[in-house]
Parts: structure tokens; sequence; C-alpha cells
């Protein structure tokens, strides 16, 4: 045998002693790591990723079609309420909708699995999906995320379900973008500045492990906190659509394409016994009117309607869906339970028994 | 499953509870194969049937070549093997890159040859595991050891989870043996073969993929052209990252096997400490290497057949070794480039060994940093993903390019100039030295503190969680 291995170096060390005092400085520094960063806003929470999506996107083809899928913005992880749901239908739905970004390279995923069969219930808004047909690379996260699904083996599932309960016994802070500029936050001591939630989470929203993003916000924010959020939450959107109209004001003719498109996917789920609904989510304030303005429905939803063979529901056309939303795009919290129970009422005939 | 995984973790607690239960040598040989199949079968439990196949075929090539005395017999018999294994290996691996020149030479006749999509996945582990029942049928044929007597032995010597995907590429005479007698391991080997895993752990996720990968993915996945400054630090970041993650790796799997009671040989020797390249080859992925040397350079004749041989099996030697690391033009170029460095260094040697400067501790020291320089420009070949994108990487290298392109920020560049130079000051200090003898004089509080950071900063490094480089070949 060769005289090369760690065996022939093994030396003499009082193992013992040096194992048991790496173990307890260990867990001491992790007792006093977790206390520190669980009093400064950090939730033992995942992360909204590629990973997350990948793993519910499996349930999908283990549930066949007997899955619920919910697709579309974060207007559908914050206003669908999947805990309701499930006490409402006995049945559990499965959340792949993506913050800000169109749901049409999922639907066209999900067409593209000959086996799936299931109900898809996705959230649709005019401005989401004609702004992705017309900015470049605007399908690249959920391309991204599907690709991340398509490379991802069933072990994964073990390994990703083992990550997020260590969340729940470490507190994962983001200190910086990378660990050297984590680094450099430490020395400086810019990581341990106070940060709301959403900041010192990361870049990536925090999120509950079935993929609804926490719209609680009551739990972890100040008053103030929260009202900042929900302002800037409002200005963006209205920001991004100003910009939109600007730049591609919308044309009824190049919305029937997209139109089509989807309606090619919507035809090939329904012809495997599949079911597709698509729901307009509520809007408020300045928003909506701005919507109103740009995507006038008589050349944009009754269009659509029209064209499509799947079921569509407008909030405007049901008292009992139009609620008001803080931010303007978002239903309220505490909104949410009652929007789902409604919306499972109108829906209900269209769901298995 | 990788060793950076929290699903490892848990397997291999349930790994050495079980082989530390009061069971027979047999049953717990067993266990441990099933967990090795298990562990394979993780990644895609389909190409266990490959290794199966492996497996057996060898097996009774072996036994049946022993049997006889026959030369040309065996000859015939070895033959079937190397069919066998390298038919395996090259469909796999080779297939769609054969496909793809054979399209390409056709189409330079004229024809224009349209072959049907070709789905061909690379079972991983397969060049490793390939290599190990390769080198056993050879040794058998060469009578350097006589064929396992048993299977269950010599399927653990496949297949056994530390080395499986990614070596180090183990012998039949350093693994068997060790088969015959119980394994359970001391308290010594327990203790330092968690220190080798949390050492290795560290190399992995910390320095590899928290520090350099991130910095060397940016540079060469950059379409355009790059800076002369983010092509140096991109191009040193990778060969920093080479080296942690696979030595990453072969610590881990050295560790887990000496928890097991078993014993695997060195992979790496602080190859960037290495005084040329004939030195650097016996320090880097010693396993590969030493595979090469003896099962191809030596085969072809070695040193034995003049100058003008020894050269010629040296570039074959390392074309081939390009070739093995992936089935691309740009890993035989790498190939060709390291076999052109060592005969220029043979050459070298010849005119200027006797020079007594060379042998002062100062130019020792400067031929360090000479072949790590050279061996990191020479590395751009075997990282980029095209030859045209190596030498786009050459042309920023050398041109004093400039680009407004930010690709990492100012700490990750800093981060990176501060692991290479405690690369190169800890393989230089350790150059005649082993982690071994390092750890023995520390006193146990700072032993236990180091290993404490380190775990520490495991658990707490942010990131991806990647496979490792090695388990694409």
């Amino acid at each position: 045998m060769s005289i090369n291995t760690a065996n022939d170096r093994l030396f003499k060390f009082r193992i013992g002693r040096v194992w048991v005092t790496t173990f307890l400085l260990v867990i001491s520094f992790f007792i006093v790591w977790n206390v520190f960063w669980f009093t400064h806003y950090v939730v033992p929470l995942p992360q909204d990723d590629a990973k997350l999506w990948s793993y519910h996107r499996r349930r999908v083809e283990r549930e066949g079609n007997n899955s619920i899928v919910l697709i579309g913005t974060s207007k559908m992880q914050r206003g669908f309420d999947q805990n309701k749901f499930t006490d409402l239908t006995g049945r559990k739905s499965i959340q792949l909708a993506i913050v800000g970004q169109s749901p049409i390279p999922i639907l066209q995923n999900l067409a593209e699995e000959e086996s799936f069969n299931g109900i898809v219930i996705c959230d649709f808004s005019e401005f989401i999906v004609y702004q992705s047909e017309m900015y470049p690379n605007s399908f690249n996260i959920p391309n991204e995320w599907i690709k991340v699904y398509q490379e991802s083996k069933t072990s994964d599932d073990f390994e990703f379900r083992l990550r997020t309960y260590s969340t729940y016994l470490i507190a994962n802070p983001t200190l910086g973008a990378n660990l050297p500029e984590a680094l450099k936050n430490v020395i400086t001591g810019k990581a341990f500045e106070k940060k709301t939630i959403d900041k010192m989470q990361g870049g990536v929203q925090p999120t509950y492990f079935d993929r609804s993003l926490i719209f609680n916000l009551d739990d972890y924010l100040s008053q103030e906190e929260k009202n900042e959020i929900i302002e800037k939450n409002r200005i963006v959107p209205i920001k991004a659509m100003e910009e939109m109209i600007e730049k591609y004001p919308p044309q009824p003719t190049k919305f029937l394409e997209i139109v089509r498109k989807i309606e090619g996917y919507v035809e090939k789920i329904q012809a495997r016994g599949g079911k597709i609904i698509i729901v307009n989510f509520p809007l408020s304030g300045e928003l909506e009117k701005l919507n109103d303005i740009a995507f006038p429905r008589k050349d944009f939803w009754d269009v659509f309607t029209k064209q499509s063979s799947a079921r569509t529901i407008h909030y405007k056309d049901y008292p009992q869906l139009q609620f008001e939303c803080s931010d303007g795009s978002h239903l309220d919290a505490k909104d949410t339970p009652q929007f789902t129970e409604s919306l499972v009422e109108i829906i209900r005939k269209d769901l298995p028994k | 499953m990788v060793f950076n995984s929290l699903t490892f973790i848990l397997f291999f607690i349930i790994i050495l509870i079980l082989h530390n239960l009061p069971f027979s040598w047999r049953v717990k040989k067993f266990n441990l194969l099933i967990a090795s199949y298990i562990f394979y079968a993780a990644w895609s439990p389909p190409f266990v049937i490959l290794l199966w196949v492996a497996t057996v075929i060898d097996w009774f090539v072996a036994q049946w070549m022993a049997r006889t005395d026959d030369k040309k017999k065996r000859k015939k018999i070895l033959l079937i093997s190397l069919i066998a294994n390298l038919g395996m290996l090259g469909y796999f691996k080779y297939g769609n890159f054969l496909l793809a020149n054979f399209v390409s030479l056709v189409k330079l006749l004229g024809i224009d040859y349209q072959p049907p999509e070709s789905s061909i996945l690379l079972p991983i582990g397969i060049s490793f595991y390939t290599f190990v029942t390769l080198s056993y049928t050879i040794d058998i044929y060469r009578k350097e050891i006589e064929p396992a007597k048993s299977f269950l032995d010599y399927s653990l010597l496949i297949t056994f989870f530390p080395h499986l995907v990614a070596g180090p590429i183990l012998r039949a005479a350093q693994f068997l043996p060790q088969c015959l007698e119980e394994r359970k391991a001391t308290l010594q080997q327990l203790g330092w073969g968690f220190s080798l895993i949390v050492l290795g752990l560290f190399d992995k996720v910390v320095l590899a993929d928290g520090i350099v990968a991130p910095v060397s993915d940016a540079v060469y996945w950059m379409k355009g052209n790059v800076s002369w400054t983010q092509g140096w630090i991109g191009s040193f970041a990778f060969t920093a990252q080479l080296f942690l993650d696979f030595n990453g790796y072969s610590l881990c799997a050295i560790g887990s096997a000496l928890c097991l009671g078993f014993v695997f040989p060195d992979n790496f020797r602080f190859p960037y400490a290495a005084i040329g390249f004939s030195d650097f080859w016996t320090r880097m992925h010693i396993s590969l290497s030493s595979w090469l040397r003896d099962y191809l350079y030596i085969s072809l004749g070695g040193n034995r057949k003049g100058t003008f041989r020894t050269f010629c099996n040296l570039m074959i030697t390392m074309l081939l070794g390009g070739l093995w690391h992936g089935a691309t033009w740009h890993h035989v170029i790498f190939g060709g480039i390291s076999g052109g460095l060592l005969v220029i260094e043979i050459i070298l040697v010849r005119y200027f060994g006797a020079i007594d400067f060379l042998k002062t501790k100062l130019a020792q020291f400067g031929l360090m940093l000479l072949t790590f320089f050279v061996f990191s420009v020479s590395l751009v070949m075997f990282r980029a993903p095209g030859v045209g994108n190596a030498l786009r990487m050459y042309g920023s290298m050398f041109s004093f390019a400039d680009s407004d392109k930010i690709l990492f920020s100012n700490p990750q560049g800093i981060a990176i100039i501060v692991v290479i130079l405690w690369l190169l000051t800890s393989h230089w200090l350790l150059r005649n030295s082993s982690l071994e003898e390092t750890f023995s004089k520390m006193p146990w509080w700072l032993h236990s503190l180091i290993l404490s950071l380190l775990i520490i900063v495991i658990i707490l490094t942010p990131g991806e969680n990647r496979t490792f480089i090695y388990f694409q070949f």
C-alpha cells in the first residue's frame, strides 16, 4: 500500500477535548447569533426563489390531474388564501405565480407537459401580460425558474426540505450580495444595522413555504415601516405602467396576438381534460384608473373573453370580488380570506367534487 | 448526492451508526454497498444499471483471465474489458463529440448530413469508475494482483461511495486488502476523518463556491470582451477554484472513508508549490496522473525508447488526459499544452538544470511562481466554454484591453487576490509537509478553535449549492 495516506500520518490528539469544545463553541455561537438576529426582523422563512418554485412545480408533476395550480403575479401570491381554499374545498392548491412576471411561460410549460390535466387558476393582468410581450428579456426569470425545475431531480426535494427546516434552526440574514460583500458589511458594521424584513432577507421576497408571500406585515413591521412599503408598492406599478404607455402604447391588434397565443395553451390543456380559470384581480385608486385608460375593457378584456375558451372572471363583474387595495394592486391581508371564499363560490362548479 | 448537502450529512450519520452496530463484517460491507448504490442513485437511478454492467463484466473477465497463462489468450480477454469499458465511456462521454465532428468532416466533403437529435446524458462519475475497473483488469493481466476472491469486496471497490463519483481513483491493490478484515475507525481516525471533512467543506463551500467561483463564472461566461484586469483576476480565480473545489471533494472523500476505517491515497499534495510541471503533476490530482503514468505512458514505452519517443509518449498521454476531462477540443488542446510544457521543461532542465543559482531558495520560489503563472494561463483553455472563448480571453489578458462592464465588485476582486496569496503561501510553506503534521504541532484548543470557526463559516456562507467541478468529467 502507498505510504501517502492520511492514515499513515495520523497523529495523536485529544479527540474528545477537541470535538466537545468545538461542539460547545459552535452551539454557543449560534445561540447568540439567533438571539441577535431573531430580534432584528429575521424570521425563519424560506426565500421565494427558483428552488422553492421548482419544488412546487414538481408537486404538479406528482399530483397530475388532481392538481390545482395557481399562476400569475404577486397579486395571486398575496391575494389568494391557500389555507382558506383548502378549508372550503378540501383540496390543496399549488402556488406557481411569480412576482412581477407574466404567467404565459408557466402556462406554456404546463401545456407542454403531456400528462398535465389539472385545474389552472390564473391571475391575469392586461398590463403585465402586454408589457412582458413588449420588453425584451422579460421572460428570463420564468424561463430560468422553469429550467431549474427541468434540471432538478426528485431527490432534490429531500435536500430542499432539509434546508428549509434548517432556516428554523439558524437565522439566515442576508448580510451582503456575496461572501466578500458580507464580510465587508460585517467589518464596517453595516450588516448589523436594523433593516425591514424585505431588505434583511435579501433581494428575494421572503415567503411562507407554500409560496404565499408575507402579506401580513403587522407581524413584523411598525406602522411607519408598513406605510413606507405600501407607498413604494403603490408607486412602482404606476410608474412602470406610465413608462410602458409612453414607450409601447397598448394596441388591441397586438393584444389579440397575445390572446391567441394564450388560447393555444388553454386549448391544449383543456383538450386533455384540464380546466383554465382566468381571473382579473382587483385594482384600486390611481392604478385602476390608469389601467382603465390604457386598456379599455371593450378593446382588451372583452376581446380576450370572446376569444378564450377558458372560464374568465373580472372583478368588476362580481361585487363580492371588489375590495379596496391599500397599495393599489394587492389585496390587503385582512381581505384575502373573504376574496378567496367569494372566488371559490363563483368557480365551485369548475372545481372537482 | 453531494458531500456539501444536508442529505449527505444525514446519510452519513446513518451509515456511521450502521457501521458501528454489532453486525458481521460481511453484513457491514453489504450495508456499505447498498448505501453506495443509494448514494449514486440519488443522482439518476437508471445509471446504476450501467455501474452494475461495468462491475459484472470486469469481474468475469478477471476470473477468466486468471485461469489461463497463455499470454495471447489473456490479451484477447483483456481486450474484452477494454472494449466494454472504453465502449461505454466512448458512447456516453464522447458520442455527441464524435458525431458533431463527423458531421463537420462530411460537410467539408460537401455532404450535408443531419443526424437525428441526440440526447445522450453523461452518467456521473463514469470516467472515474471506468478507470478503477480498467486498472483492476490491467493489473490482473500484468499479474500484479490476484483477482478478488469475493464479489462483494470487488463490487465495493468499484462502488464505495466516498470515491465513486470523483475519485480518488482507487487501485484494487490499495483497497481489496482492506476488505479482508473488519474495518472500524479508531477514535483518532474518526476525529481526524471529521476534521478532514470540515476542511474539505470549507475549501468547497466557503472558498471555492463562496468566493472564487462567482468571479470566475462571471468572467468566463461573459459573452463580449473583458478588461485585462478582469481577465487575469478571472483566470487566477479559476486556478484557485479548480484546486479548492477538487481538493475539497478529495478531503471529504478521504475523511469519510477514514471515519469508516478505510484508507484512501492522497489526491493532492500542495500542487501550487510545484517547481516545474513534472513536479506539478506528482502533486495535482495524483490518482489520475499516476493512473495515466502507469497504464498509458509506461504502456506506450515511457522514457525507455529514446528522447523523441519519450516526448511523443508524453504528448499522447497528456492529450488523452485532456480528452478524459471533457469531450471538447479545448480540453484536448489543454492536454496538448500540458504535454508541450512537460517536453519544454525536460529540454530546459537538460540545458540549464545544472546551474547552481536555480537550486537556491529564491530561484526555487521564483520557479514556483512561474509554474503557477504558466499553469493559470494554460487553464484558460481548460475552463473557457470553447476554443474561441479561450482565445478571446487570452486576447483580453495580453492586450491591456479595457471594458466598462462591471463583472464583480471590489470586495470580490480583493478576496480573489487574498485567496491566491493564501494558497501560494500555504502551499509553499507546507510543500514538504502535510496537514497532519501541521495540526499535530498545534495545541488542542487551537485545533478546536479552527474547526469551530470553519464550521460556523461553512454554515453561514450564503450562495447556491454548486456541484463539484469534477462531477462533469
